[in-house]
């Protein structure tokens, strides 16, 4: 089976694949190794589901050199040893510290990037569709005009543009308005 | 319109869609220009948060599908710690609940006509689903793609987003009809099991009944189903039904359903 392929072609259906098949094995292997409760290890898991989407979206992950399980493993490891360090320390961004660890590249300026991100995901959020979604295609999935056009069975090109870039001024609007 | 350029620009640059000579002109305007480098940051900051908002959606995709998913192999997981060491609690919570439970639902038949604390049986013990927040289109190609609405799906995310919100907020006769069209209109059976516990707390025995006897598989977790059954074997008077339905259920449900009725 080549995982990679079939995140790419038919990602909803292969994350719940992988989610459905490692789950029960991850998180009693997670609690076991690193004596955590059921929860904060079932949320380890499923960031790890997350950053393996993310890891083959974003072109990090081109092939697999061992199973999908062994990768999957070892992103739960790291962020286990992760959580374990953090433990007891209050991030206060909701449930998704993890992901904001594994986007942020840089350890520079963390906690000033980390509220940023925080208020574009909320500005992202209280845009609704179409604009989020179109934002989503254009940045995270790289897509380009012709293809987001046909995608959203939109009348040409320039209609999508246009969509796109007032889309992108009323994120902006809403992170100026709410950053502190 | 300058904005806009400026944007499209940067955007071509972060992308690596630009030539040479517009790199070149980028590069020079960055180290130059404050406005054009303070907009290059910000799309930077950009560019990274809707790579978050997206992973976020999935992480939610995933939290919902996990509510799908039968629990029962996790609990095993989840007891296989504890049960030595509460073995002796366990059994002698779940013999007082039983008795107790017993007696509290003899007070809730009589006191039968507050419909409306019923209510908080169900809101209080079966959590509600989330609505969802991306959806999965298919495209032209027959290729599934997530975060877009077909109008059909915007039509069944606006159904749920109301009924779900009814629900929790326990108008369950305002919130049937939504539930109706959602059977109708999604093949999704949760819709049902949710479109049950309405009729339940309506009065609407018999269709409850038809709905929460529905063979769903493994879409609703077992207990969730086995407590719902309860309840509704509550409202028939039959008592060694609720007590056998419920017997097998873990404390929590237990305890949660004392709770409840205690508020009767």
């Amino acid at each position: 089976m080549d995982w990679i392929l079939y995140i790419k072609s038919d990602e909803n259906k292969a994350l719940k694949e992988i989610y459905t098949l490692y789950r029960d094995e991850s998180v009693s292997w997670l609690k076991k190794q690193y004596k955590l409760d059921l929860e904060p290890a079932k949320e380890i898991f499923q960031v790890s589901v997350i950053i393996l989407y993310d890891n083959v979206i974003t072109g990090k992950l081109i092939e697999l050199s061992s199973s999908i399980k062994s990768y999957l493993f070892a992103i739960c490891k790291n962020k286990a040893a992760e959580y374990l360090r953090k433990q007891g320390k209050i991030t206060g961004l909701d449930n998704i510290p993890m992901l904001i660890d594994h986007v942020i590249e840089t350890r520079e300026h963390k906690e000033e990037i980390e509220i940023k991100l925080d208020l574009v995901n909320k500005g992202m959020l209280s845009l609704g569709d179409p604009c989020r979604s179109i934002l989503q295609l254009f940045y995270y999935k790289s897509m380009n005009m012709e293809s987001i056009t046909d995608l959203m069975g939109y009348k040409n090109v320039n209609t999508t543009k246009n969509l796109k870039y007032k889309c992108f001024v009323r994120l902006q609007k809403y992170i100026n308005e709410h950053k502190g | 319109m300058e904005h806009e350029k400026n944007i499209s620009l940067l955007e071509s640059y972060i992308r690596n869609q630009a030539d040479n000579l517009t790199v070149k002109q980028v590069k020079s305007r960055l180290e130059n220009d404050e406005a054009f480098a303070s907009l290059y940051q910000e799309l930077l900051g950009i560019h990274q948060g809707i790579r978050l908002s997206v992973l976020d959606d999935k992480l939610k995709i995933l939290k919902q599908y996990d509510k799908r998913l039968p629990a029962s192999s996790l609990k095993k997981i989840e007891s296989h710690n504890t049960s030595v060491r509460s073995m002796g609690i366990k059994k002698w919570i779940g013999l007082a609940a039983s008795i107790l439970l017993l007696a509290m639902a003899g007070l809730w038949f009589i006191n039968q006509e507050a419909t409306s604390n019923g209510a908080t049986i169900f809101a209080s013990v079966i959590e509600p689903l989330e609505q969802d927040v991306v959806s999965t289109v298919r495209s032209g190609n027959g290729k599934e793609t997530d975060i877009l609405l077909t109008p059909d799906e915007i039509l069944i995310a606006e159904k749920k987003k109301k009924a779900y919100r009814l629900y929790n907020a326990e108008a369950f006769d305002k919130a049937l009809p939504y539930f109706e069209d959602l059977t109708k209109l999604d093949s999704d059976n949760i819709h049902l099991f949710y479109k049950s516990f309405c009729h339940l707390m309506v009065g609407d025995i018999d269709e409850a009944r038809q709905g929460l006897y529905h063979d769903y598989g493994s879409e609703i977790d077992s207990n969730d189903l086995a407590y719902a059954r309860a309840m509704l074997a509550l409202r028939e008077s039959n008592f060694d039904k609720v007590r056998s339905l419920l017997e097998p259920l873990p404390d929590n449900y237990k305890r949660k359903t004392l709770e409840a009725i205690k508020t009767l």
